[in-house]
């Protein structure tokens, strides 16, 4: 081959790469948006193996210790928890097929389901529960996933083998929560050392499969548990492979590589006129129960008074949002829940976007651009603040952008600044920030009084954004208290209200979850928590017989 | 020579430990640790006393005087501790990257050297011709190509178009039966990311040849030794081009400890199991016995690397002597 024409190829397959991506044509009609049961349609078809997507890998696969999106999505396959939350978030028999709570709420009495055994045969004993309460529980492992929920934790006992108690120094309404959590073995950690456990690479299996082979960066292989005694998964393997480029996992999807993957909202607008796409996946797309917000530091001179607050949600273009950054598959929260939560009260109406308004706000909280310089000041302080976001979020980046744009034309100077994610964290927590940007991952359980209670303000826990209202508080103690579901409704909308009220953040809105599924893929359940982690989970998927 | 020997080797250690130091320090002043670090891939925070408990865990609210003599306590006994994630000894899980990254690497820089020496020295002789220029353009547009680019369409034209080669990893699942289709398989899979690192090598490397051997050829000794009726070929293999080597080796120095650190880029988007995407991932982690092992591998490979090339000199050079 000449030079000359080695340079021509090279131009050519920069030619073939520019044109990879069709500009996407603006969809006709509105995405269907929706929850997805596909549970009761087909005949399960038993046996071949199903290809996951990992976005990355795992730190550790030991139940108790987990702490990312990745391990939590092999767990679930792995190790049924005590209790399990079905598809619409309800618990359901796991380890454990009753349950009772003592009448002043503060002890749990589980009986473990007959036949529920680890892998090695050897039955799940109230001797395992009972050592999984005092792991997550003890100061000296970091259970950071569980040991939150069972805070007030008194001690466990065992009634007999198979029936055992859990007692709290208090009730709490959102402890059934706690209970949603993997077991582990006692006798395989007896004697050692539980940070050097052998759970971390291979978790002792009581579910539907067991960990064949983990190679590092590269896959977890699943293989039928044949000792699990509940209902049989349809597919004989589970691989997840550790797949962290998204457009080589696109690709890898379209080839048959791996049979599903969450599509970036950019993947799929582009899909929509990928004809190599569309015969081979589908696309599946619902709200879970996260949302995105901007927060404001309540304790800084800025934002500390509610008409600031109240102006910066009128401020923002959220409408211009849904419609140009996520093609209508968003939609506007106005509270600290997902719309999906019973706790989140539709009847109170986000703040519309109202620049007029929010000037008019602005000018009765006393800022006003004195100098004539463009910006807005109050006591001598110009309001131009940082806004933080965790980098390598291209959403959290463009909705700031946005922002930025948008405060402008009122006279405010936001500088939208992406810092890496464990420094982001640090500077939340300590209330070093005067703006954020960030994504409420959304929890099956309501109880929001570790992040709005006044009590739980920097440096002493995560109200990060220092809110402090005393009828908020009074009502978040209230709510924990309060056995009934109905009255913990309503008292959960009038925290909606006073939230809403009070602007401490803006709640943007929820974008939804979009993901790509091989077309050959069966049994699909779409849930608020999302395609996994529910129960069953991928487990009941199963493949179609090629036509 | 044997008294250099040791004065060197005794020298490396306190560069060692100060590059060691180094990190360590860097690490520590990088706002974020293992706890704040821990939610970032569920978009979580944990609570205060959960963070507090991991600190306290992993030694990490003790003074940092004490954690560093800890560290060098157990790294002088060749321990380098356990990871923060999953809790497995740092060496093992250096052991297990190792062997990918060495392998993808040491083919990488083989066969850049196999391409970069006879196309320089085709260079250097025919200096000024169309095909020294032609060539010469060619390699400064790899040079300057910036490699996910070139990952991205290698992909396309090889994996996706023509469906010739796989998309990533280092073998199919399942493998394929048969000893040479497994082998093949795994070449395979090799394909594109060693296209991907060799290139930009390749270009350095032959640029530094040309110019090296350029510089030889113009001297009076190869003159002379033409004069004396030496063959063409002669005068360039036994003469110039064995003077033209010191730079090379010099580099090789500089390029040599790169076999380890592994390509965080290409490592990422072909899934490759390296040593890049490990300390990637241990740094975003806050793992700080991981990043610390993986800096210490590196340190050593790099002071042995410029030590043998020290050493090479007297090889290559024999007017060198270390006394």
């Amino acid at each position: 081959m000449s030079v000359r024409r080695l340079v021509s190829a090279f131009a050519l397959a920069a030619a073939i790469s520019a044109c990879r991506r069709p500009a996407p044509r603006p969809p006709s009609a509105p995405a269907a948006i929706g929850f997805l049961d596909e549970s009761a349609l087909g005949t399960p078809k038993p046996g071949g193996t199903l290809y996951r997507r990992l976005e990355g890998e795992p730190a550790t696969l030991n139940p108790l210790l987990q702490t990312d999106d990745y391990a939590a999505d092999v767990i679930a396959d792995v190790a049924r928890n005590l209790i399990d939350l079905d598809k619409r978030l309800e618990p359901v028999g796991g380890l454990s097929d009753r349950w009772e709570v003592s009448p002043d709420g503060r002890t749990w009495t589980f009986h473990l389901r007959d036949g529920a055994v680890w892998e090695d045969g050897t039955p799940v004993t109230s001797r395992d529960a009972i050592f999984t309460f005092e792991k997550a529980t003890d100061p000296k492992i970091p259970a950071l996933l569980f040991s939150e929920g069972l805070e007030g934790f008194e001690g466990a006992d065992a009634v007999d083998d198979r029936t055992f108690r859990v007692r709290f120094r208090s009730p709490y309404a959102f402890r059934i929560y706690a209970f949603n959590i993997p077991l582990v073995c006692a006798a395989r950690n007896a004697g050692r050392d539980f940070l050097a456990s052998p759970d971390d690479r291979a978790p002792f299996s009581n579910g539907p499969y067991r960990v064949a082979r983990w190679r590092t960066s590269e896959s977890i292989d699943l293989v039928r548990n044949p000792r699990y005694a509940g209902p049989r998964a349809p597919f004989d393997r589970v691989v997840f492979r550790i797949l962290p480029d998204a457009v080589q996992a696109y690709r890898a999807l379209e080839r048959g590589d791996i049979d599903e993957m969450r599509l970036s909202t950019e993947q799929w607008r582009a899909s929509a006129s990928d004809t190599r796409f569309a015969g081979c996946c589908r696309t599946t797309l619902f709200y879970d129960l996260s949302y995105f917000y901007i927060g404001y530091n309540n304790r800084s001179p800025l934002f500390s008074d509610v008409p600031t607050r109240r102006a910066m949600a009128m401020l923002l273009d959220r409408g211009r949002l849904v419609r140009d950054l996520f093609f209508g598959t968003a939609r506007i929260l106005s509270g600290p829940w997902a719309a999906d939560s019973p706790a989140y009260d539709p009847a109170v109406a986000p703040y519309p976007f109202d620049p007029a308004a929010a000037r008019d706000l602005l000018a009765r909280a006393g800022w006003k651009d004195a100098d004539g310089d463009g910006v807005l000041e109050r006591g001598g302080k110009r309001f131009a603040f940082d806004l933080l976001y965790g980098a390598g979020s291209t959403s959290a980046r463009q909705v700031c952008e946005v922002f930025k744009s948008d405060l402008e034309k009122a006279g405010i100077v936001c500088r939208p600044r992406a810092v890496e994610w464990a420094a982001f964290t640090k500077r939340m927590d300590a209330g070093d920030f005067e703006a954020v940007a960030s994504s409420w991952s959304g929890d099956p359980n309501p109880d929001l009084s570790a992040y709005w209670a006044s009590s739980q303000a920097p440096p002493n826990g995560l109200n990060n954004l220092s809110y402090s209202n005393p009828e908020v508080d009074r009502l978040l103690v209230e709510v924990r208290g309060e056995l009934d579901a109905k009255r913990r409704t309503a008292l959960f909308h009038r925290l909606h209200r006073l939230i809403h009220d009070d602007a401490p953040a803006t709640f943007v809105f929820q974008s939804a979850q979009k993901y790509a599924v091989s077309r050959s893929i069966g049994g699909l359940v779409t849930t608020p928590v999302g395609m996994f982690r529910f129960w069953p989970d991928s487990t009941a998927w199963w493949r179609r017989p090629a036509p | 020579m044997t008294a250099y020997l040791l004065r060197r080797l005794l020298l490396a250690i306190p560069t060692l430990a100060g590059i060691v130091l180094a990190v360590f320090l860097l690490m520590r002043i990088a706002p974020g640790d293992p706890a704040s670090a821990a939610g970032r891939l569920a978009h979580r925070r944990f609570s205060r006393a959960a963070a507090e408990a991991m600190r306290r865990t992993y030694g990490l609210d003790r003074p940092l005087p004490a954690q560093i003599a800890d560290w060098f306590g157990r790294a002088a006994r060749l321990d380098f501790g356990n990871s923060f994630q999953d809790h497995r000894p740092v060496a093992s899980r250096i052991a297990e990257a190792l062997p990918y990254t060495l392998a993808l690497n040491a083919l990488a820089l083989f066969l850049a050297l196999a391409i970069a020496v006879p196309l320089g020295v085709a260079q250097a002789r025919r200096a000024g011709s169309r095909f020294d220029r032609v060539s010469a353009r060619v390699v400064f547009l790899l040079y300057s190509t910036p490699s996910f680019w070139m990952a991205m369409i290698l992909i396309t034209v090889f994996s996706v178009r023509l469906e010739w080669l796989p998309l990533f990893g280092v073998a199919s699942d399942p493998a394929p039966a048969g000893w040479g289709a497994a082998l093949l398989d795994r070449l395979a899979h090799l394909a594109l990311p060693l296209a991907c690192l060799t290139y930009g090598t390749l270009a350095f490397l032959t640029r530094l040849v040309r110019s090296s051997v350029r510089e030889e050829l113009s001297r009076e000794y190869v003159l002379a030794a033409r004069a004396r009726g030496l063959s063409e070929s002669r005068a360039l293999w036994r003469h110039a081009f064995r003077n033209a080597l010191l730079p090379l080796v010099t580099v090789m120095g500089l390029v040599l400890p790169g076999l380890l650190s592994g390509s965080v880029i290409v490592e990422q988007i072909f899934a490759w199991p390296g040593l890049g995407r490990l300390y990637f991932d241990a740094v975003l982690a806050r793992d700080y016995p991981v990043v610390l092992g993986l800096t210490f591998v590196t340190a050593v490979a790099t002071l042995a690397a410029t030590f043998a090339a020290d050493l090479l000199y007297a090889v290559v050079d024999p007017r060198v002597r270390y006394g």
